[in-house]
């Protein structure tokens, strides 16, 4: 046995991942298969004999309870009882098979509501009328004399058939035409709008609901890896020999650098590059596994950032933002007008790099057989999951089954796949076992994906009443798509205006965080704005309510209409927020208020809701800060679920309290320096706020997303309130690095307004 | 033979186990470098034998002596419910009660727990009725659900100790982190098994 485990560690070492090893082991496929007398009807649900319903989930549930409300979507036109309801994850194969059939499997960008509701809504109805005119044919009536209701065909005279009844004679049927369904009038919903609970809020107690870190399959091994500490670094060597007697232990695996399966393949044909080199250990326990990983000897190449620190980068951008950078949005005459102004307000803001930090590690099963191979990992993208899994292991896509399980919390984090890749690298090398592979918490902070590191130089010029006239942010971020919008797409019209935005290279890949980049923009843009506002002596309420003024809209712009409707929706939110917190009325010594409102509309199609906040703080003067008061309005559209709603932007406030207190990531040598929680702490229960009020409002518009608009608000709002409580004007994150003493009393800041080069 | 002492403060504000372990003498020797039973191995590591008491039944193991008990409970049990979120006592997902306790078992050694009544959050109830879960089920606590576990353990010890805890009893006991953000209706649910409960 010792030789037989001995030779295959060195087997396996001495190979590099991309080696495809004969298959060895044939294994029983796991996926549940369908019961043979159920009937799937037009690939979104399946009727069972019992009567219960499958609905088909083309979304991750990560918590934002996307198998409710999407459910109840489908299920309002279809006109289910909802205790039938049987919701299940998607088959990202199917979906490749049926032509993208389930529309938009990507959960990010809040975007389930926005692209879901009407394909749902019609593949309800459409399922509906197969249902009738089966039932139609079989009782001899008019489909017009028919209805439906909890499952049933009523007949005339109130017979009633089941959907089970008639499902196998309705699955012949080809689904009428779009154009020939009529949707339900809104006032006849009796699922969407309503504060139904989850479908899986039971077992989200009783630890029954099965996660990706739960799968559990015979013979299973465990997998633990690392991947370079420096970013982009290469792997050069290991010593397996050193832990080869460590009980347990199977073998080590060399995993190759890859695409980290964000957006599949671009469209020059590249890749998203994200994954670096790593090794795994493979074991017959998680414990041992990690043991064994500690102890082996890596050797490894740093690369080009062996020297990169958050320091440096931060060095490198403060002297970028002293040239010029592209111009991405211009009005009037910036430099003019500035020269002009009555008074000249400047100032630096800038963001760490951060983490999403899900408290489920990343993790992913793979299991190579003679049957294919078999794929389960929570991911927020299982279709590209699927794709990267079936290429990582040279198979067609057909061989590949990917099963989703439920996500215990996402953030953006698991928009990338790498670990999927990762994981069918080690089950290539080890056929015909099932591995799970589980990240330490160390493996994931050292290995995030980062919203971009970022600093924003603001000049704005004020005239005699205090009116903003010039405005100037030159912004320079690391490594991120274009995020330009977040300072050029702002919802106001200063008459003179320039933006600039730049890019650098910067180590780690990048990664979207609840939030995007408006936690970024929206805090800087509107904490600067404070700045404006306590400079020309005004309530920031009158200043942003002047600036987002209908009549400043250009006649000739292009979108005029969407650039209205987003001053509207805010201005609304924003008067609604001041009544709730009685804006304006007096707060004794050491406390503080601080406002905030945006909505996430900045870029063409992200349509997602118009929020505003009212945050109230105490300062005690000797560094300590309490959040006492968290008001949030959101205009969201039609609401789904309004308990849904209100857990995501409630989860939002504690994300953007976290984020402000805490949220930082360093890069030293190339290395994130923050190791575990203790290194980097979260709001918990005495730390969160304990009185949050937040308000929906009603509204007939298209759904929009709901997850992450509070986020920038309450940061921003809760950032100015400490300003307004006496405290140091904060221009750089996270609060943790700040010391919250009261201003001196000469009114000037505790702290230097720019940058020490400190993110 | 095994101590475990309850210590506040020992892990910042964190209350953590301190476990003072008394190696135990192996009680055969065999092969240590597979699933070998109570041979010393490499590294120091001691495969050993234990029975545990788990929400009232006796169960046998196999174990390297420094194995936390939390990967017992998962891999070895099969006892998936108390989750991994950190493995060094700061998030609280593998939370358990030990002896009217909560204990850590990412930082407790299963062997330390040989001999203490362990209860997990499969040993609240059948179907989900025990008097903290559907207080969690009434005010809707969960997101995405992943911390709950090891939440419900803590809120039941405490509601264990205390017939009505405060908001600063809340805050003091329940260190445990939810990253989708449900505080207020944890705090909420608290009161409302405190209130609710026959
Ligand atoms: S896993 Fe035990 S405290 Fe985090
Ligand atoms: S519910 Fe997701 S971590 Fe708490």
């Amino acid at each position: 046995m010792n030789t037989d485990r001995r030779s295959l560690l060195k087997s396996i070492a001495a190979v590099s991942a991309g080696v495809v090893f004969p298959v060895t082991m044939t294994g029983c496929r796991v996926a549940d298969p369908k019961p043979s007398d159920s009937v799937e009807l037009f690939s979104w649900v399946v009727m069972m004999p019992d009567n219960t319903v499958r609905i088909r989930i083309p979304q991750s549930d990560i918590g934002q309870g996307v198998v409710t409300t999407l459910s109840q979507v489908l299920a309002e036109e279809l006109d289910l009882k909802w205790s039938s309801i049987r919701p299940e994850f998607f088959d990202p194969l199917t979906n490749l098979k049926r032509n993208n059939v389930y529309v938009y499997t990507c959960t990010e960008s809040s975007w389930s509501a926005d692209r879901l509701f009407n394909p749902m809504r019609m593949a309800g109805a459409q399922i509906r009328q197969m249902l009738l005119t089966a039932a139609a044919r079989r009782s001899g009536f008019d489909v017009a004399d028919l209805r439906t209701e909890e499952s049933s065909i009523i007949l005339p005279g109130g017979g009633r058939q089941s959907y089970a009844e008639v499902a196998s004679a309705a699955s012949h049927i080809a689904p009428p035409h779009p154009s020939r369904v009529k949707l339900k009038d809104p006032a006849d919903y009796r699922l969407i709008g309503k504060p139904i609970k989850r479908l899986d809020l039971v077992p989200k107690t009783t630890g029954k609901l099965e996660y990706g870190i739960d799968v559990d399959l015979p013979g299973m091994l465990y997998a633990v890896v690392q991947q370079s500490p420096v970013y982009g670094g290469k792997l050069v060597s290991f010593d397996e020999q050193a832990i080869a007697k460590m009980p347990g232990v199977v073998g080590v695996v060399r995993i190759a650098a890859g695409p980290c399966g964000l957006n599949g393949p671009l469209a020059d044909g590249g890749e998203d590059y994200g994954m670096d080199d790593a090794v795994a250990v493979v074991a017959d326990s998680f414990w041992r596994a990690r043991k064994a990983l500690l102890a082996l000897p890596i050797e490894w190449d740093d690369g080009e950032f062996a020297y990169t620190s958050s320091e440096s980068i931060m060095a490198d951008l403060v002297s970028r933002a002293g040239r010029p950078q592209p111009v991405v949005r211009e009005a009037g005459d910036f430099a003019g007008s500035i020269g002009r102004a009555h008074r000249v307000i400047e100032a630096d803001y800038s963001y760490p790099f951060m983490d999403a930090m899900p408290l489920e590690p990343i993790n992913c099963t793979a299991w190579l057989n003679s049957d294919g191979l078999q794929v389960w990992a929570s991911t927020q993208f299982a279709q590209e999951a699927h794709r990267l899994a079936a290429v990582t292991a040279g198979l067609p896509p057909e061989r590949v089954q990917f099963n989703l399980p439920y996500v215990g919390g996402g953030f953006g984090r698991r928009c990338q796949n790498e670990y999927v890749s990762q994981a069918v690298q080690i089950a290539k090398a080890i056929p015909g076992k099932p591995i799970k592979m589980i990240w330490t918490r160390e493996e994931m902070m050292a290995r995030g994906y980062p919203p971009p590191i970022t600093i924003s130089r603001f000049k704005a010029g004020l005239d005699e009443k205090g009116n903003v006239i010039a405005w100037f942010n030159r912004v320079i971020s690391g490594t991120a798509p274009d995020q330009s919008y977040g300072p050029a797409r702002l919802p106001h019209y200063v008459p003179n205006l320039r933006i600039e935005y730049a890019r650098v290279k910067t180590p780690q890949p990048f990664g979207w965080m609840r939030g995007v980049a408006f936690t970024q923009h929206v805090w800087m843009n509107q904490g600067f704005q404070d700045e404006l506002a306590v400079a020309a002596g005004r309530d920031p309420v009158d200043l942003y309510m002047d600036l987002l003024d209908e009549g400043s809209v250009p006649s000739d712009l292009k979108g005029r209409d969407v650039a209205v409707r987003r001053i509207r929706h805010m201005r609304a939110v924003l008067k609604r927020v001041c009544q709730m917190a009685k804006w304006g009325t007096p707060l004794p010594k050491g406390r503080g208020r601080g406002i905030s409102v945006s909505d996430f509309s900045y870029w063409d199609s992200y349509r997602t809701g118009t929020a505003s906040s009212v945050v109230e703080v105490t300062l005690d003067g000797k560094g300590g800060l309490r959040v006492d008061r968290v008001f949030a309005v959101l205009n969201c559209g039609r609401i789904l679920n309004p308990e849904v709603v209100r857990g995501q932007v409630e989860g939002s406030i504690f994300w953007a309290i976290t984020t402000a207190l805490y949220g930082k990531i360093t890069l030293k040598d190339g290395r994130v320096v923050q190791r575990n929680f203790q290194d980097h702490n979260v709001a918990r229960l005495a730390t969160a706020c304990r009185n949050i009020v937040v308000e929906l409002v009603e509204s007939d518009d298209h759904p929009a997303g709901v997850g992450e608009d509070a986020v920038p608000i309450v940061m921003t709002a809760m950032l100015n309130a400490i300003y307004d409580a006496g405290g140091p004007r904060i221009r750089s994150l996270p609060l943790s690095d700040h010391v919250l003493s009261f201003r001196k009393q000469d009114g000037s800041d505790a702290l230097p307004g720019k940058p020490s080069g400190n993110p | 033979m095994v101590q475990a002492l309850l210590a506040s403060g020992g892990l910042h504000q964190f209350s953590v186990w301190i476990i003072i372990l008394t190696p135990r003498l192996p009680r055969a020797q065999k092969d240590c470098q597979f699933t070998a039973v109570g041979s010393v191995c490499q590294m120091g590591s001691i495969m050993m034998r234990i029975e545990l008491k788990i929400n009232g039944s006796t169960m046998p193991a196999e174990v390297d002596d420094d194995t936390p008990l939390l990967w017992v409970l998962r891999d070895t049990l099969k006892l998936k419910g108390t989750k991994y979120g950190c493995g060094i006592g700061q998030c609280g997902a593998c939370t358990v009660i030990v002896d009217g306790q909560t204990a850590r078992s990412c930082s407790l050694a299963a062997t330390a727990a040989v001999g203490l009544e362990v209860t997990t959050i499969e040993g609240l109830s059948a179907n989900g009725d025990q008097f903290v879960q559907k207080a969690w089920q009434d005010i809707r606590v969960p997101q995405c659900g992943y911390c709950q576990s090891g939440m419900i353990m803590a809120a039941t010890a405490l509601l264990g100790k205390k017939l009505f805890p405060t908001d600063e009893d809340i805050d003091r006991e329940i260190t445990n982190i939810c990253r989708c953000g449900t505080y207020d209706r944890i705090r909420a649910a608290i009161h409302a098994a405190a209130n609710g409960r026959t």
